[in-house]
């Protein structure tokens, strides 16, 4: 790792830390978001009237991620593409040297705050993917287990365990298949989606093999899958239990089935939102911090499932996000408020709002995150990411 | 015109010859004629005409008779008592279109006959089509789409109006727009009223397979516009820059060592590298080091033994040719231009190429396609 200490960096990062101490300061439910023009990143409290920016000694690549915590945002510049800067908005920049790979990065994501996964393309339907600690201290990028071919792969809370999903649906931990989504039960094949895993734990009870609460998958068009709080096994499928159903305001229908087990743990929920143009690639899913809560959004439908002792899962609320929001990531601020990111604003978006069956009302539309010239200027803010305390 | 040397229009006689075929045209507005622009004629030509001219006097005189656009018409005049030694003069003119005018001068015997033009100055709809670009949140069609060839994608194109008047901009002009396309065809957003300047907006969008070109007129009577405004919809720019990666085929040589395979869905009597088909399923083609047999992912799980890396829509990979696209952004098939990269064909998808992504084959070229970085570049799309 070599750090450096640039005159515009460093100007930049004294008044982002001015900027952003006050939102440490402050309640939970803010989030930051970040984001780049191509040559520098900008950070604001999302809802602000105005944006930091974080002047860059190179021009950003498209790849951008703030922390979980937000208390540090990493980025690939266009000139060297193997290595991970990374600008602090408590301490300075600094820059760390992946291992030399063949192929230049091409995307990176914060699995914890000091845990970058780096993304590799490789082709159509796979990438590599290698995780880093990264230690302030050593001024070294760790790897952490072995690099991975998949369609996605996330680590285990723990960072002991990587788990990974490949073009054939099939999701492996530490290097075993421990589930296979059912073709059959997929319309559209899967790798026609984008696919996100959820974060994987050990359980106490089983080490090594199995994981704990919370794996997300999100499958094909018009099915989410979710497997939580349960031992993976090859035997884990498709459930026919009973389905709840409902139908929006649209009359789009949204059904549920879940799979009574033992524990009645493990379910797979299925989602038909929209007809079949919907924009598969603008689903996005937020899971509250219990693990209680899921909320959905593909294309401009949305629904928010609770888990209800005994019932199960149950749609809690369903409907429209307005008609030009482009969900792309979500996160809980509060228990009942999310923050879509869209392609270029971000939204706030209360699950009151659009509770069934009485008719949606608008969400609270903020204004763009980002004004680089203070004056509305329009210049397209790439690659945003947000992180909610 | 040339042998009219004097202007001298007192009384004007309007004659309707022929109906106008056309859409419905008005002569409401500022007509000049070419060459005299002493001969301003205001209002509707029904009404008041002023005449400029006589060594600078303004001579105001009132039509004969009113017209119904479309027509032929005669104008006969008189000298002004004001203005001697003007002589009677008189034009026989027939609309072109509705903002052009043209005929015969037939003016005293000393000066004979000779051509004449009438223009329209105002109001006219000014209509200039912008570039046609594909908007970021278009996506391609279901419908008409096949297994190897995609459904239309939207085209859109803004129009930028401007209403003027004898060069004057006009304020709160309404405006309706009409293209040449059957209905359905393309989609016009009508313009709101013209602001302060004269200005105003509409948008045209298609979602098509290969319209051709549309061709948008203001039918507004006191508004109608010059010229029809054309809009290729093809090539048209997707506004958002496309993220740029290539792709090659697994090299067997590459995949030697680790643990082995000889239950290959598909490849029944083969033992090969679980790294190997890792990366075949990721590329989605690999060469066998005998260097002719191609093992290509199917999907599901499955391979399949192939004489060439083979793409999504079935065909052979070929450098300079193929590329990846997301088939909602991009129609499999399509013909696109990659700045940098020159014209590909979207011949591949994947999980991998997701919205305002491209990757660019470069067949067995690994070392070219790591230094390749990923730029971001501008793509359009040709044709389907």
């Amino acid at each position: 790792m070599r750090s450096y200490l640039d005159l515009t960096v460093v100007c930049a990062v004294t008044s982002l830390l001015l900027f952003l101490s006050s939102v440490h300061a402050r309640a939970d439910g803010v989030c930051i978001g970040a984001a780049t023009d191509g040559n520098s990143a900008f950070v604001s409290v999302i809802g602000a009237d105005s944006s930091t920016g974080l002047g860059m000694t190179d021009a950003l690549r498209r790849t951008l991620a703030i922390a979980k915590d937000g208390s540090k945002i990493a980025y690939v510049s266009s000139t060297d593409a193997q290595a991970l800067n990374i600008v602090s908005i408590q301490n300075f920049a600094t820059r760390f040297d992946i291992p030399q790979s063949a192929r230049p990065i091409s995307g990176v994501e914060w699995m914890s705050p000091n845990i970058v996964r780096i993304e590799r393309h490789l082709g159509r339907d796979g990438s590599e993917f290698t995780f880093y600690r990264l230690s302030d201290q050593s001024g070294a990028a760790i790897p952490i287990g072995e690099t991975q071919i998949a369609v996605d792969c996330v680590i285990s809370t723990s960072n002991e365990q990587i788990a990974c999903i490949d073009a054939a649906r099939e999701v492996s931990v530490a290097g075993s298949v421990i589930f296979k989504i059912p073709a059959e039960a997929i319309s559209r094949p899967l790798n026609d989606a984008s696919v996100a895993v959820g974060s994987f734990a050990e359980s106490p009870s089983i080490p090594g093999v199995s994981v704990e609460y919370r794996g997300v998958k999100l499958g094909a068009a018009d099915l989410v899958f979710h497997v939580s709080d349960q031992e993976f096994a090859p035997e884990v499928g498709l459930s026919s239990g009973q389905e709840f159903e409902a139908r929006d305001p649209a009359g789009d229908v949204f059904y549920v089935t879940p799979d009574f087990g033992a524990d009645m743990s493990n379910i797979t929920l299925h989602f038909r939102m929209g007809d079949a143009d919907s924009d598969i690639s603008s689903a996005a899913l937020a899971e509250s911090n219990d693990g209680e809560k899921i909320t959905i959004v593909r294309g401009k439908y949305a629904a928010t499932l609770e888990l209800s002792t005994p019932l199960g899962w149950q749609i809690a609320s369903s409907g429209h996000l307005p008609s030009d929001t482009k969900a792309l990531a979500m996160r809980f601020s509060s228990p009942y408020d999310l923050i879509i990111k869209g392609a270029e604003d971000f939204f706030r978006l209360t699950t009151s709002d659009y509770k069934v069956p009485a008719a949606p009302s608008t969400p609270v539309v903020l204004p763009k995150m980002i004004n680089v010239a203070g004056d509305g200027s329009s210049t397209k803010m790439r690659s945003m990411d947000m992180a909610c305390n | 015109m040339t042998s009219k040397t004097i202007a001298h229009v007192l009384t004007v006689t309007f004659l309707i010859v022929a109906p106008f075929p056309a859409l419905g045209c008005s002569v409401i507005g500022h007509w000049i004629e070419n060459g005299y622009s002493d001969e301003l004629i205001e209002g509707d030509l029904s009404g008041i005409r002023t005449f400029i001219g006589c060594g600078g006097a303004e001579v105001t005189d009132t039509f004969t008779a009113s017209v119904a656009m479309g027509s032929s018409f005669h104008i006969d005049g008189q000298a002004p008592p004001a203005c001697p030694g003007y002589f009677p003069y008189e034009e026989d003119l027939t609309f072109s279109d509705c903002n052009h005018a043209s005929g015969l001068a037939h003016n005293d015997p000393s000066t004979g006959s000779g051509p004449v033009d009438w223009v329209r100055t105002g109001p006219i709809s000014t209509i200039t089509p912008l570039e046609t670009v594909i908007k970021d949140s278009a996506r391609v069609s279901t419908s008409g789409a096949t297994s190897t060839h995609g459904g239309p994608i939207g085209t859109h194109s803004d129009l930028h109006i401007l209403v003027t008047d004898a060069g004057v901009s006009v304020y709160g002009q309404s405006l309706s727009l009409q293209s040449d396309k059957p209905a359905g065809v393309d989609t016009i957003t009508q313009p709101l009223p013209t602001d302060e300047f004269g200005a105003t907006s509409a948008v045209v969008e298609t979602q098509i397979k290969n319209p051709g070109v549309s061709h948008i007129i203001s039918t507004t009577p006191d508004a109608q516009s010059p010229t029809e405004a054309s809009i290729t919809w093809l090539p048209a720019r997707y506004e958002d820059l496309f993220e740029t990666s290539c792709y090659v085929y697994a090299l067997y040589s590459d995949y030697l060592t680790g643990p082995t395979n000889s239950s290959i869905p598909g490849l029944p009597g083969y033992t090969l590298t679980t790294s190997f088909l890792k990366a075949v399923m990721s590329y989605g083609s690999g060469l066998l080091t005998d260097g002719v047999t191609y093992i290509h992912y199917l999907g599901s799980g499955n391979y399949g033994t192939d004489i060439c890396a083979r793409t999504k829509i079935g065909v052979c990979a070929v450098e300079g040719i193929s590329s990846a696209v997301d088939k909602t952004v991009v129609p499999l098939s399509g013909n696109i231009n990659v700045a940098t990269f020159g014209t590909r064909v979207a011949q591949d998808a994947g999980s991998k190429i997701n919205v305002h992504h491209v990757d660019i084959y470069f067949g067995d070229r690994v070392t070219d396609c790591n230094n390749m970085g990923e730029p971001q570049n501008t793509v359009y799309f040709n044709n389907y």
